[in-house]
């Protein structure tokens, strides 16, 4: 049994107060809540742990240098990698794809192709486009079918041996769509191609195995599974991540400076310059263990069993165009409402208390693609029930009344 | 439903994003301007044609939400028989009134300016008329 009020109570955003009277909140796809555990995290490491880490040679620099190093082990564990050092800390998805993109510049030629699929998030694309355009390379964009799901078939005969990178989605961040990850990967490996992964909808609703999808990196963020913001991950191969040019430098990275060269260190710590976001680490650590405390199995079938109630009620609704071919299958949905804009359907939803997401979500090559302009989307999670659902509902029969 | 959103969903409103005021492509108008919000994708190429530096002819097309539309409909409906200078005048004091002093604007401008209550719909109200003011300034400059 899903004991979905025990969960509820960890949020403090869903305590009833005057800024948001019962808070329904479906835009889990731009960013989850989070628990009291996480925010006590982060309270305990500034209150009372905080110093700098991979310096300090006192016992609260050792502390908060090993509590930031369990954290990368935790990861590692999530993700069920070999071992800690392949995972990298960054900033979230974004910075985790930018680091692979602009750490393969000096290896792509011009003689290369870079490939991505058409519904990907603008993180998982203009990477790629600027890569391409400051070497020369191809860029090139795997079709949908028309039901917006990825055509294997086409993405198999793009792929080729100057293929350098294929670039994909786990989930669609709009359509809800979920790729066949090592299907798509082992198509890639007959070409010796590299293959990253945008985890950003994925880990907070399925197990990842990066043994078991064979995938080459893995980027996720940590806000989008009830960690903090700031702090995200790049997964990657022992080997791979080595081959990566790091694209920031400074403190913290290097092993040897002198006036005219630097050496820096192997990964993870020669891809993170700077001063990390600690806390936010530890906290994302946290997060983990919370997630898994639930189990990844229950946050999945509570949250599609919640979407599917809600996707019934949306068909029954009518004049509800659903979109994508995987309306039911993840914890994501976007619909198109016959003559209503979904800048409309937000604000009267918003009215309602119910927080959805209107446009095109990071996707404009998709919308283009679609030959749409926005969409609405409502993104499913642990703390979200069948009367989130019903309210969702009840407030989109007052969009048809107001608009009709 | 709250009375804001009735408000904002005013009749008024709604009567001119169901049949907007010269709601045409007209590429062959002496000046088209693309009226485009990033954030939400809404976009409108409005079309003007000038007979003797007056508007004669004020007509938009695209794609944007029911408070765009209207707004831009209004626009429209507002330029024919105007020069630069007061097309010039008649948006800034719109402007004004939405932002700081409906009290004694026309009830359309009212129900519009409800939209900068709402978090992010700014924009749709604005869109259209700031764009062609940035037009006029440039011209008259």
């Amino acid at each position: 049994m899903f004991a979905i009020d025990r969960i509820r109570r960890q949020f403090p955003v869903f305590r009833l107060t005057d800024d948001h009277p019962a808070l329904v909140y479906l835009d889990n796809a731009a960013t989850t809540q989070k628990p009291m555990v996480v925010i006590e995290r982060l309270q305990q490491f500034y209150g009372h742990e905080n110093a700098n880490i991979h310096r300090g040679i006192y016992r609260l620099a050792h502390k908060a240098t090993q509590s930031y190093e369990r954290a990368r082990t935790k990861v590692a564990n999530f993700l069920n990698a070999k071992q800690p050092e392949e995972v990298v800390f960054c900033r979230g998805t974004t910075e985790a794809i930018n680091m692979v993109a602009q750490g393969l510049r000096h290896q792509v030629t011009s003689e290369d192709e870079i490939l991505v699929t058409a519904m990907e998030h603008h993180a998982n694309y203009v990477p790629w486009q600027t890569l391409c355009k400051q070497t020369g390379a191809s860029f090139r964009v795997a079709p949908l079918k028309e039901n917006g799901s990825l055509d294997l078939y086409l993405l198999g005969k793009m792929l080729n041996k100057k293929t350098r990178v294929l670039a994909f989605t786990h989930i669609s961040n709009t359509l809800g769509t979920i790729n066949p990850v090592s299907e798509i990967v082992e198509l890639a490996k007959k070409h010796q191609c590299l293959t990253v992964l945008d985890a950003a909808q994925s880990v907070a609703f399925d197990q990842v195995d990066v043994q078991d999808l064979n995938c080459d990196f893995l980027a996720f963020s940590g806000h989008k599974i009830f960690g903090p913001m700031g702090i995200g991950v790049l997964y990657g191969k022992t080997e791979l991540l080595a081959d990566l040019y790091p694209y920031q430098q400074g403190g913290g990275m290097i092993t040897e400076v002198t006036e005219q060269e630097s050496r820096f260190k192997n990964p993870p710590h020669g891809l993170e310059a700077g001063t990390p976001p600690v806390a936010e680490a530890i906290a994302l650590g946290t997060a983990l263990d919370f997630v898994s405390e639930i189990g990844l199995l229950n946050i999945r079938e509570h949250s599609q069993k919640t979407l599917n109630y809600a996707l019934d009620g949306l068909n029954r609704l009518g004049k509800v165009n659903t979109l994508g071919p995987g309306s039911g299958t993840s914890n994501i949905i976007s619909f198109v409402m016959d003559m209503i804009h979904p800048h409309d359907v937000a604000t009267i939803l918003g009215e309602a208390g119910v927080a959805v997401r209107a446009g095109h979500h990071c996707c404009q090559p998709l919308m283009q693609a679609l030959g749409i302009n926005s969409t609405v989307r409502a993104s499913f999670s642990i703390y979200n029930d069948t009367d989130d659902a019903d309210r969702l509902i009840d407030a989109l029969k007052t969009v048809q009344k107001i608009m009709s | 439903m709250s009375e804001s959103l009735k408000k904002l969903y005013h009749d008024l409103i709604m009567d001119h994003q169901r049949n907007p005021v010269g709601f045409k492509k007209r590429d062959e108008a002496d000046i088209v301007i693309d009226a485009y919000n990033p954030v939400c994708g809404d976009k409108f190429t409005l079309y003007l044609d000038l007979e003797n530096n007056k508007v004669s002819q004020a007509s938009f097309h695209g794609y944007g939400c029911a408070l765009s539309k209207a707004a831009t409909s209004l626009l429209m409906a507002s330029l024919p028989g105007k020069n630069l200078e007061q097309c010039q005048q008649l948006i800034e004091s719109y402007l004004y009134e939405l932002r700081y002093d409906s009290s004694g604007a026309e009830e359309i401008v009212k129900a519009l300016s409800v939209a900068l209550k709402y978090p992010g719909r700014e924009q749709c109200v604005v869109l259209s008329w700031e764009t062609l003011l940035k037009f006029i300034e440039a011209r008259l400059t």
